[in-house]
């Protein structure tokens, strides 16, 4: 079986906290991916995170905590967020042409756009009354489709 | 993490000498720069000089999406110049490669 790395935290869902999660990030997902990849991924988390630490919370009076599990064997990196704040479904969110997006000059979903354009696997769970979980995948190799 | 901006005048256009990460933290740092140069509605060309930044993200691009949406009813542009491999990769995943002009130093911005 191959050897596993394994990693949880729960920050307060504060940006002030990007920057540790970040090296984080990069110290689990070096684990199995090249370093020019891990920077991507290290991307891909940060608007995930950035997401939900100014979003989640807003309507509430205090701001919770975010969770972050991380995983990497020889050929993925794995992260699950999660919060309990309001609902946000990512896969709901139209990603944007960026030709168009200029040209109109609009400015969401850029960050969601980046976090698919990069990882290879983008999931969303939402537990109503409970928890959002955002679950993302990178593979150091990609699996062939239908095959073994 | 701050994010330090220095402003030079060059021959025809304004400048922008940028250090540090453009994140969620510090995008307002420069979208306030940004506006300050481009309230001067004499200004169609801007030239940002990226060889001290390590990092983007969309936060980060958005800005620069509102520097080109601001220049470009002006027939102006934006000029990166000296970007990181890394930021590069971000422009380039992002689609931003294509409404930016990319140059090797500030000299060839001019």
């Amino acid at each position: 079986m191959a050897e596993s790395v394994h990693k949880e935290l729960v920050a307060p869902s504060d940006t002030r906290h990007l920057v540790r999660i970040r090296e984080i990030v990069r110290d689990v997902a070096s684990h199995c991916l090249e370093t020019s990849c891990v920077n991507r991924v290290i991307l891909a988390v940060d608007e995930a995170v950035a997401n939900v630490m100014e979003h989640a919370y807003e309507e509430e009076p205090e701001p919770g905590d975010i969770r972050i599990a991380l995983m990497a064997d020889d050929n993925r990196f794995e992260i699950v967020i999660t919060d309990t704040g309001r609902e946000f479904n990512p896969q709901t969110i139209e990603v944007p042409d960026m030709a168009e997006h200029v040209k109109q000059g609009r400015r969401n979903g850029l960050g969601l756009f980046l976090m698919r354009q990069i990882m290879d696997e983008v999931s969303y769970t939402f537990v109503q009354g409970l928890r959002n979980e955002l679950r993302m995948v990178k593979y150091a190799r990609k699996p062939i489709e239908g095959g073994q | 993490m701050s994010l330090q901006i220095e402003r030079v005048q060059g021959k025809e256009f304004p400048c922008l000498l940028i250090n540090g990460r453009i994140d969620t933290t510090t995008s307002a740092d420069l979208q306030k720069s940004l506006e300050d140069v481009l309230a001067d509605a004499a200004v169609k060309k801007l030239a940002l000089d990226f060889s001290a930044v390590q990092y983007v993200s969309s936060a980060g691009l958005r800005v620069l999406l509102m520097a080109v949406k601001t220049l470009k009813p002006r027939g102006g542009s934006v000029v990166l110049a000296a970007v990181s491999a890394e930021v590069q990769q971000v422009l380039k995943i992002s689609g931003f490669q294509s409404f930016l002009t990319l140059v090797d130093t500030l000299e060839q911005a001019g």
